[in-house]
């Protein structure tokens, strides 16, 4: 078989690219879902809404946490000046994705590698999970990755563009403590095997440092460091892997492969300091999952190496190698598929959407709402009315308390004690969808709040459509 | 036709009349069979098996693969389902003395071993009480492990790679233990590497394609359990209290019990002296089989019954090599004229340690098993009450009532993908321990249960002789014959 010429590869690979990253919006769309699929990008669009309109803020209006800004907020907006800020939403993340593609093909050239393990690499890049969560759905990693990796090659290329890299660089703080940390990394491992570079890596740290100092530092001193939440359970293993659910894990057979591609690259060339920071990289990600997000590119070189050293192995049995090839690719496609089937059934639904905009035309503007933390991004920008809690837990104040309330509104069958919660957070509606029916909150029928729904004294039903109800709160605050 | 091809003809004779004898000594099967009974009934019904299926838990979807299912279901078209149910997964457990022939020939050249090393298998204590009376998936997944070992012994021959290759598929297509036989495989690839043997490209290829469709196949199969349970499937929902019973503590007096005393003497002697002192391919495929139930059984990954059913066999074709060591070393001294002596205390130690005990397990299962009042009970379920009723009965007997009475149950043993299923026991318990009606009755309500069950197999589940809460007023015995059906007649509501 003759072998792909390098643009061969990388038309191929951005055509591959712009189908998988199109399929989640366009599917969505065709099927008459809202194009945004989860919770976060809702919380995305309606701070960039609220920057576009009233600037930057100190504090979020409609939940009581402070603000630090992101980075992705202020380009939604600023791109909203030209366009519709959902639509940025939408287009951001895979024009990112795209040109961050570009980036890692011309940072794999450059660090030398092979065309054919440039291109298995790409490959399964393409494939893995991660890839399509982080250039298809709304999130502010996808323009730091885009910004690291256009800072890597740059760093790499020559001493030329030192500045524009130092500068890349020197903005990360900006995005957060945890890239800049990963970015700085990165660079050192870059420089511990290339000497020349260790005076360029240590200006680039510095500055990285101080602005850290100047910009993050004083928020976590005056907010102190985000609270661990509990409530919000998950176990290393469903982190890591996507297929156990993850939406910011591994495939399985990425994981397997990467470690096949690991021993390849170790019989090759014992690059220890890259082996170190995969492994503390990793090893953090169990607790910190958002690593992993950092680790889709430099894991997915070793998963290309992986599959390339398998594709290229002497083999004795061709039957094997023709049935393991097929399968590592089935695998592969299993884990993207199954992930793009889960983005697809993700909520909202149309039906979701049209009760919020219900909630927003019949309800005051300082009523608040009270429903299950992960419905609160999509009452707070599509209903824009204020809520208990939402996904986005770091820095709300007395998250414990909050959590611990709104449980005892959803189990408690003591009608005295509800209204004096409900009082309390000055509640005015609540609103429930099938999914809190069917095991995210309760498991049986008039169970805690379902029960005392009944109370046509304190409850009115104002909305009950395709399983969605809204009711009232009655009482007196 | 050779001697030792009669013997080993013989052995095989010998080991399934064992256990047909008990098999048939009573009419009905073990509690865990009625699963595959009703599947295979209702795959020789309509060609396809329940995975819908409406009477489970009230309603639910099971998570299996139906090929042991299908492959029963083909000899229920020439003999009675019952009959398939006690013929044909005896006659599949029975293969392993030749399996375990064929191993043992191969690694110690020697038939007399071989054919002591089958004799062994027969009677392998675990091994014949767990798979003699239930119908159990490992009568074939068993077999199908030491063939597929035996294929690989010999991948170097084209024709075994196929045969290697099959068997592993059928393994992993069948049923989820099949991780154990990778995780061996590799513990048996990593030994050989660390003892610098030649590693086979053949076997490298097998093993490294084994692990990939093996991971997937798992992956697709039970990715809805995977994605309801995580990595917590390994433990299978079960609630954590009775997860003890199923994954228990176990130690080295009861591995003697159930694996037999000279099969773990001579086995873990040959794990000794070829982990520590000298080496062996062959012996290293089983080594390292030996090691991931070790290893998976330590942190309680595996259920003990199942490890030590693949430790028996394990063991006992170690035994062979040992026995052949032993001989080859006696034959050297002198006492070897007392050869005969020797033999013939392996054998009395065998028939005490192994023989003895297969034969006291295989009773304790029998009087275990569920009854003819039991089953006269369930057949009246079945007549006399309507098709939508639940009807309580005993975790193990679940699958019965579903089987047999064709009603659904409030819970079996299969607890994959029911929601709550630890809250969902807690009320099992309570049902029948419960001292009060109005502690029974909202639960009874609760699930819509119409009849209780109560039979010897729920009085010793829950240590109770009776229904303590029973009164006329809410509860009609409607059926009574030492095993007894109550009527749940009163509801509870809230005003």
């Amino acid at each position: 078989m003759k072998p792909l010429s390098q643009k061969q590869i990388l038309s191929y690979s951005i055509l591959l690219a712009v189908f998988l990253l199109l399929l989640i919006p366009s599917v969505r769309f065709l099927t008459d879902k809202p194009i945004l699929p989860g919770a976060a990008p809702y919380y995305h669009l309606r701070m960039a809404e609220y920057i576009k309109e009233n600037g930057i803020p100190n504090q979020d209006a409609l939940i009581s946490r402070p603000y630090l800004l992101q980075p992705y907020h202020l380009m939604m907006a600023l791109t909203g000046n030209f366009t519709n800020i959902y639509l940025s939403s939408i287009v951001i993340p895979i024009i990112c994705g795209l040109a961050s593609l570009l980036l890692f093909y011309f940072i794999l050239k450059q660090l030398k590698i092979n065309s054919f393990d440039i291109s298995a690499i790409l490959f399964v890049l393409i494939l893995s999970p991660l890839f399509i969560f982080l250039f298809s759905i709304s999130n502010q990693y996808s323009p730091i990755i885009f910004l690291i990796l256009l800072g890597f090659y740059l760093f790499i290329k020559d001493k030329y563009y030192f500045i524009p890299a130092f500068a890349l660089f020197a903005i990360m703080p900006f995005f957060g403590i945890l890239p800049s940390t990963i970015s700085a990394a990165l660079l050192l491992v870059y420089s511990i095997n290339n000497k020349h570079k260790l005076k360029q890596f240590y200006t680039i740290l510095s500055a990285m440092i101080i602005l850290i100092l100047a910009y993050q530092l004083p928020f976590i001193f005056y907010y102190g460091i985000p609270q661990k939440t509990e409530f919000i359970q998950s176990n290393i293993l469903t982190n890591l892997i996507s297929d156990l659910g993850s939406d910011i894990g591994f495939g399985i057979f990425n994981i397997l492969l990467s470690f096949v591609g690991l021993y390849s690259v170790w019989k090759i060339k014992k690059q220890i300091t890259a082996y170190i920071l995969l492994l503390i990289l990793l090893l953090f990600s169990f607790y910190i999952p958002q690593i992993n997000i950092y680790l889709t590119f430099i894991l997915a070189i070793f998963v290309g190496i992986g599959f390339s050293s398998i594709i290229n192995m002497k083999w004795k049995i061709d039957m094997i190698r023709i049935l393991t090839i097929i399968l590592i690719i089935c695998g592969l496609l299993f884990s993207t598929l199954s992930y793009a089937n889960r983005m697809l059934n993700e909520l909202p639904d149309k039906e979701t959407i049209q009760s919020l905009e219900w909630l927003e035309e019949n309800s005051a503007t300082t009523n608040v709402v009270f429903s299950h933390y992960t419905k609160g991004d999509w009452i707070e920008t599509i209903s824009k009315r204020q809520v208990i809690l939402d996904s986005q837990t770091d820095y709300i104040q007395n998250l414990d308390a909050k959590f611990n309330d709104s449980n005892a509104i959803f189990y408690s069958r003591n009608l005295k004690n509800t209204k004096s919660i409900l009082g309390n957070y000055s509640i005015k509606y609540i609103w429930i969808d099938p999914s809190m029916k069917q095991g995210q909150v309760w498991t049986k029928e008039e169970q805690g709040l379902l029960f005392l729904l009944r109370n046509n004294e304190t409850f009115r039903n104002v909305y009950s459509k395709d399983g969605i109800e809204i009711w009232e709160i009655l009482m007196s605050s | 036709m050779k001697k030792q091809t009669i013997v080993l003809i013989l052995i095989f004779i010998l080991a399934l009349g064992f256990r047909l004898y008990f098999a048939f000594q009573i009419p009905a099967l073990d509690h865990e069979a009625y699963f595959n009974l009703r599947q295979i009934a209702e795959i020789s019904k309509t060609g396809q098996p329940i995975f819908q299926d409406p009477l489970s838990y009230g309603g639910r979807t099971v998570v299996f693969t139906p090929f042991f299912q299908y492959l029963l279901a083909l000899f229920n078209l020439i003999m009675p389902l019952a009959l398939t149910l006690k013929l044909i997964p005896n006659i599949l457990a029975s293969s392993i003395v030749i399996i375990n022939y064929l191993i043992a020939k191969k690694m110690t050249k020697d038939i007399n071993a071989s054919l002591f090393c089958a004799f062994i298998s027969a009677f392998i204590p675990i091994y014949i009480s767990e798979t003699f009376n239930s119908a159990s998936i490992y009568s074939l997944v068993i077999p199908l492990t030491f063939l597929s070992i035996y294929f690989l012994m010999d991948i170097n021959k084209k024709r075994f790679i196929s045969y290697f290759l099959i068997t592993a598929i059928l393994l992993v297509i069948l049923h989820p233990s099949s991780f154990l036989l990778i995780v061996g495989l590799l513990a048996y690839l990593l030994m050989t590497k660390l003892e610098y043997l030649k590693q086979e490209r053949a076997e490298i290829e097998a093993i490294m394609f084994l692990t990939f469709f093996s991971i997937w196949i798992n992956f697709i199969l039970y990715k809805k359990a995977f994605l309801s349970h995580g990595p917590f499937l390994i433990w299978q929902n079960i609630p954590p209290e009775i997860i003890s019973f199923y994954f228990a503590h176990t130690n080295i007096i009861e591995a003697v019990i159930k694996i037999g005393l000279i099969p773990i003497i001579l086995g873990a002697y040959i794990i000794y002296r070829y982990v520590f002192r000298e080496k062996n391919k062959e012996i290293y495929t089983l080594i390292g089989l030996a090691l991931a139930c070790f290893f998976l059984l330590w942190p309680r990954l595996l259920q003990p019954g199942i490890a030590f059913m693949f430790l028996g066999i394990i063991l006992t074709i170690l035994f062979a090599q040992g026995y052949k060591l032993f001989f080859d070393y006696l034959k050297k001294t002198r006492i070897a004229s007392y050869k005969n002596l020797f033999i013939l205390l392996f054998v009395i130690i065998f028939i005490i340690s192994s023989i003895i005990p297969s034969i006291y397990f295989t009773n304790q299962k029998i009087e275990q098993a569920p009854t003819q009042n039991d089953i006269n009970a369930l057949l009246w379920l079945k007549t006399n009450t309507n098709k939508e009723d639940m009807v309580v009965a005993s975790l193990k007997e679940g699958y019965m009532i579903t089987a047999i009475a064709e009603r659904k149950n409030l819970m079996d043993s299969d607890f994959l993908l029911i929601p709550n299923s630890a809250q969902r026991f807690q009320d099992l318990r309570t049902i029948y321990s419960s001292n009060y009606k109005t502690e029974a009755i909202p639960l009874l309500n609760k699930y819509n249960v119409k009849y209780i069950l109560l039979s010897d197999s729920a009085k010793s589940e829950f240590s109770i002789e009776t229904l303590r809460y029973v009164d006329e007023e809410c509860f009609k015995l409607v059926f009574d014959n030492q095993t007894k059906i109550y009527e749940s007649l009163c509801k509870i509501e809230e005003i």
